[in-house]
């Protein structure tokens, strides 16, 4: 069985989920499968610059197919495009053109996606891409997508619930998003599995290699990924700045990853920049917690990740998907606000068994759901009876 | 809630739902005591706001709009020329329309301009008055709370006044009857 991947990004610079997300599953499923990957020239999703030659090359064992965006986009008419469709009805034409100016915007991806009929199944990323629409529009009965859905306004788009009835399978990362799909576009009847993604299972580090590298006297709390307002970060600094003022002055918060806003200047807030992944997996195991205080997410692999380290989570939840997780791990504690904030924070601070007992519960999740080989195994129990033509 | 967590007891399985109940409760004591800071009357207020923005019915997409910091919600001269009709028709339309913007905005940029800051200013405004109105409220609760409590005091003492009085001078009650007499 050959496997094509659609998506509007590639390669091992680019941190995005849903990026790293197709990057992960598709270098999991050549060790079994001819796996080809059809992606564009960019490295920004702002811009969609192209940044990376054209052509074929490989990472990491895979054959990857670039091709050269054609328009980059103009934020300005994006944005008066997205103020018009988002907040005022507008005909399915004009929510087309939105798609075309969130790009990228790649005809020459979707000409060589469409002569490739040696490829059996292909498996589509994000919904919101231009590239998966046209792929999908062209390859329906052929195609898995994984939409990578959160509560945002362009999933009340009329256009979407046409694509979302189109695949011949559904990839879901959550059962919450898989409801918040299904209520929107009616789309019960697509196939579909509820499966998520594994995470790179880097060496776990002994105690003495955290302790050396992140100290154990000053308990810290993690937050990992870009430091953004759209990630909930200025919500995090208030409330941990907060916190630090009012109850206790000794926790530090460390971020590791890149900063898309200012991060304000106090001693107990430290920005670690881009970090390895060792050197991830170590502040991940010394940490009291990592925190994810964001409202929009369809999964979330660093909270798996911190599962895997066998550390707890605490978790914005007025993210249903995050939320959704934490009750069903027992892996962690979701907040609404800035009393429950503090209150589970100390809670983990102060008390370490629980802590520890909460990240063993996760530990235990995630290799019930998460690991590679259940992974794998739900791919392909929706990925072969399309081969053997059941659908 | 300083000390009350180190004592937290957790059995074999932690269930994470019975962990944040007991953290509301703690919270909803909190609460009824009045103990509120400034960040947390803010918060109230803004939680209020959504309350009365669900109440109205707004859009959820404009409500987001009209609580995002960047003001995408107000009114801007600046617009998109568009048709919902296709092919030279269209084109013939938006060509049209755009030659006859620049005219159309020497006369509207100005009250369009102007009606845009009034609404900021009123934003700003109802914002606030919520805000303060928030405090307020969270005063007379606790004021009020405070005038129960002074009052049960008060009823307590009495009750204890007169048993005392009993006990010392049986038969005669103070406050019953002049004490000039």
């Amino acid at each position: 069985m050959k496997l094509g991947f659609v998506v509007q990004r590639y390669g091992m610079k680019i941190s995005g989920g849903a990026e790293l997300h197709c990057r992960l599953i598709a270098e999991h499923l050549s060790k079994k499968y001819p796996v080809e990957v059809f992606t564009t020239c960019a490295r920004d999703y702002i811009t969609w610059r192209n940044e990376y030659a054209p052509g074929t090359s490989t990472v990491n064992g895979v054959t990857i197919h670039r091709f050269p965006v054609k328009r980059t986009r103009s934020s300005r008419r994006f944005f008066d495009v997205q103020n018009l469709v988002f907040y005022d009805r507008q005909s399915l034409e004009m929510q087309n053109r939105w798609i075309e100016e969130n790009g990228p915007y790649c005809p020459r991806l979707i000409s060589a996606v469409s002569r490739r009929k040696d490829i059996e199944s292909w498996i589509l990323f994000s919904y919101r891409y231009w590239t998966t629409v046209q792929a999908l529009r062209i390859l329906s009965g052929r195609s898995f997508l994984v939409p990578t859905a959160e509560h945002d306004p362009a999933l009340y788009l009329d256009v979407f619930k046409e694509i979302f009835n189109l695949p011949a399978g559904i990839i879901y990362n959550a059962p919450e998003e898989k409801q918040l799909v299904e209520s929107i576009a009616h789309n019960q009847t697509v196939p579909n599995d509820v499966v998520g993604v594994g995470v790179l299972e880097t060496p776990l580090p002994g105690p003495d290699r955290v302790k050396t590298k992140f100290g154990d006297r000053q308990p810290y709390i993690l937050y990992l990924g870009r430091i953004d307002k759209n990630k909930g970060c200025d919500h995090l600094f208030r409330y941990f700045t907060r916190f630090t003022r009012e109850i206790r002055g000794d926790i530090r918060l460390l971020l590791a990853g890149n900063a898309v806003m200012p991060i304000p200047e106090k001693p107990n807030i430290h920005h670690l920049g881009f970090v390895s992944d060792e050197d991830k997996t170590c502040a991940l195991m010394g940490a009291c917690a990592l925190v994810m205080p964001s409202q929009y997410e369809s999964l979330s692999m660093v909270l798996l990740e911190a599962w895997r380290c066998g550390r707890p989570v605490l978790v914005n939840a007025a993210c249903e998907v995050l939320l959704g997780q934490c009750i069903r791990s027992n892996g962690g504690l979701p907040y609404r606000g800035y009393e429950e904030f503090a209150h589970s924070l100390q809670l983990l601070v102060d008390n370490r068994s629980l802590a520890d007992r909460l990240g063993v519960q996760g530990r235990n999740y995630y290799i019930r759901n998460y690991s590679w080989d259940i992974i794998e195994k739900k791919y392909e129990n929706l990925l072969i009876p399309c081969r053997s033509g059941e659908r | 809630m300083d000390e009350q967590w180190k004592n937290f007891q957790i059995g074999a399985e932690v269930d994470v739902a019975d962990i944040m109940k007991r953290i509301r409760e703690a919270i909803e004591t909190k609460q009824r005591q009045g103990i509120y800071t400034e960040e947390g009357i803010a918060e109230l207020a803004e939680a209020r706001i959504m309350e009365y923005a669900e109440e109205a019915e707004i859009d959820s997409a404009l409500l987001e709009r009209l609580r995002s910091p960047d003001h995408s919600w107000n009114l801007n001269p600046g617009y998109i020329i568009s048709s919902h009709r296709t092919g030279l028709k269209a084109r013939v339309i938006i060509a049209a329309k755009k030659m006859v913007r620049p005219f159309v905005r020497l006369y509207t940029d100005q009250i369009v301009g102007r009606q845009a800051q009034i609404n900021l200013y009123f934003a700003h405004l109802i914002h606030n008055l919520v805000r303060e109105m928030t405090r307020l409220q969270i005063q007379l609760t606790t004021l009020t709370n405070r005038a129960d409590r002074i009052e049960r005091e008060k009823e307590f003492l009495e009750k204890r006044l007169k048993t005392l009085e009993k006990m010392v001078l049986p038969g005669h009650t103070f406050g019953d009857s002049d004490p000039a007499e």
